[in-house]
């Protein structure tokens, strides 16, 4: 086993739990965050708590939030009849950064992946639903992302929208296909907005 | 296309070597176990990025060490292209490069170098299960269109998914309409991929049986695509799956599509995995490669390489003769053997050719 006082043990291995994190990077992190003054650390740690403490879900949409509500959901100036779906918040900052879209959000918080357990009861899919027949919504954009379990999911949302009377559209293709929203550029993004088609 | 050189670093019983071939005839001999077929298994890899012989990098890796890495030269009719692939046993990882650029995928390495290989092992796909026959087909189809086999990885991840879901379905822990955002994709995929095996297979069934005369001169032997979906469209699939749904969601697997579909040898209208004999099998085999190697080569303007493991020995002189009048045309040929191996039909193409010799995992 390593020889390694038990804290430096403990921090390397909490570390290595982190996405993308191998043990070789761990054990690099580890020591930066010892060569550190006691202030930096303790700066850092109280980021970290404080963001887990303040950072929700927001109610109505289930974007990251501080409080209640998201600032989409606040601001007085956003479209509320016509509503964005996603699967992750990420995917809002992707969609913000074109500065396209004036709608509101919803975030399912995953894709149907029958592999992982994944259906509809295990995302926010009744919330949305309920959204639906609440507000003055006319149209639901499904901005799920272009691989196969973004497609069933979008299917399936479709499936369960239309007789509501509601337009349902999906973005157009240009985004990558298999690829993920968060990662595609602006521009494709904005194109794919532009050219959305009913489904 | 032909293959100029070729490295091969920690791969199987090779530690480095580097190799310059003729663009005709390369002859390769040398005792058992010496590392024959490993050479030609490095090339088969460069074309399809995977091995013929196993599905798991890790046995390819050199006993004891961490990485394999081959490359090779690929003289095409207007450029020269690299291709190289290595895999890391510790990251489990492996990736391919195209002249130097990194390639985000493994499979668009896939129809830059097209091979037909002939070893021992498809003198069973006659008689053998039909999962060896689709195999036949999608490297053949592979090589063939780009596209294929993006598709149909695409495919087996939505069955997988899918049947999944039928299990979910089943145990109820999933309502039965999840199902149906599954099914439109599967529909898709399916019914496209039935489309392009028949369409080709349509072309190329008397492709084969002209070879087949060819060799055998007598026997009426026939190649038939046998499809799952028996030419339904997407709108018709979708009906059909609603009503197998019950019996799928009981055994929780996908009953119709392209992975149940096969391919019949017939003689004079009979199936031949029922009543084959042994020298019936070899002339299909030998038609079947034979035929895929010329159609490969009108389909795509350029002749494939060929890649012959130990077939020789397996031939009659009628057979040899038929293999030889294809070795001397300007298809560049890898033929294995043992030292003993009578290759004297070979020496009769005229073509120059190169011979090596390898022993212990290295080429002389
Ligand atoms: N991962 C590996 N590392 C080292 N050696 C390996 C590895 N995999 C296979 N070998 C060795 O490679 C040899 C087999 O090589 P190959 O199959 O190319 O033989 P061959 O020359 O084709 O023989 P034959 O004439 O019997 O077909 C065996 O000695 C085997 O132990
Ligand atoms: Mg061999
Ligand atoms: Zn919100």
């Amino acid at each position: 086993m390593s020889s390694f006082p038990t804290a430096i043990e403990n921090l390397i291995v909490q570390l290595a739990r982190l996405p993308g994190v191998g043990p070789k990077t761990a054990q690099r992190l580890a020591f930066h965050l010892l060569s550190l003054e006691l202030g930096s650390v303790r700066e850092l740690a109280d980021a970290i708590m404080i963001a887990k403490e303040t950072i929700g879900y927001c109610e109505q949409c289930f974007n990251l939030a501080e409080g209640n509500m998201c600032r989409i959901c606040q601001d007085q100036s956003r479209k509320g009849e016509i509503l964005c779906v996603v699967e992750d918040p990420r995917d809002i900052a992707a969609m913000e950064r074109t500065h396209d879209f004036k709608g509101l959000y919803h975030v399912l918080q995953g894709a149907i992946s029958p592999m992982e357990g994944i259906g509809p009861d295990q995302l926010r899919v009744r919330e949305l639903l309920e959204r639906l027949k609440e507000d003055g919504i006319n149209e639901v954009i499904i901005a799920t992302n272009p691989n196969i379990e973004g497609e069933a999911t979008a299917l399936y949302l479709a499936r369960l929208i239309k007789p509501l009377g509601i337009l349902v559209t999906r973005l157009a293709h240009g985004l990558p296909i298999g690829g993920d929203l968060e990662y595609a550029d602006e521009m494709t993004i904005s194109r794919a907005l532009e050219h959305r088609r009913q489904i | 296309m032909w293959i100029e050189s070729a490295i091969l670093q920690d791969f199987r019983n090779y530690t480095q070597q580097r190799v310059d071939f003729s663009p005709h005839l390369n002859l390769i001999l040398g005792d058992n176990g010496e590392g024959k077929t490993n050479l030609l298994e490095a090339l088969f890899l460069l074309s399809t990025t995977r091995s013929h012989r196993t599905n798991q990098d890790k046995d390819l890796v050199r006993f004891g060490e961490q990485f394999y890495y081959v490359g090779c030269k690929v003289n095409k009719k207007n450029h020269t292209e690299r291709i190289e692939v290595g895999y890391s046993l510790e990251r489990r990882q492996k990736i391919a490069k195209l002249s130097g650029v990194p390639l985000a995928r493994l499979s668009e390495l896939i129809g830059v170098l097209n091979v037909v290989l002939f070893s021992p092992e498809d003198l069973e796909l006659v008689k053998g299960s039909p999962g060896g026959r689709r195999r036949f087909l999608d490297i053949f189809l592979s090589q063939l269109r780009r596209g294929y086999v993006g598709e149909l990885q695409q495919y087996n991840k939505v069955m997988a998914q899918r049947n999944d879901c039928l299990r979910l379905i089943q145990s109820r822990r999933f309502a039965e309409d999840v199902l149906c955002s599954w099914d439109e994709q599967y529909a898709k995929l399916a019914v496209s991929i039935s489309n392009i095996r028949r369409q080709m297979m349509e072309d190329f069934a008397p492709q084969f049986q002209a070879f087949a005369q060819r060799i055998s001169g007598r026997e009426n032997l026939t190649v038939k695509y046998s499809e799952s979906l028996a030419g339904m469209d997407e709108i018709s699939l979708l009906r059909r799956l609603e009503t197998l749904r019950p019996g799928e969601i009981v055994r929780g697997t996908t009953s119709l599509g392209p992975h149940r579909d096969d391919i019949l040898f017939l003689i004079d209208g009979r199936q031949a995995s029922l009543y084959a004999s042994q020298g019936q099998q070899r002339t299909a085999v030998l038609a079947l490669k034979l035929a895929e190697l010329s159609y490969l080569q009108h389909a795509t303007g350029e002749a494939p390489v060929l890649l012959l493991d130990d077939v020789f020995s397996e031939l009659d002189e009628i057979r040899k003769e038929a293999l030889v009048g294809v070795i001397s045309g300007e298809v560049q040929s890898f033929v294995t053997g043992t030292r003993d191996t009578d290759l004297n039909l070979m020496q009769g193409t005229g073509n120059p050719m190169k011979r090596f010799v390898v022993e212990q995992g290295r080429v002389m």
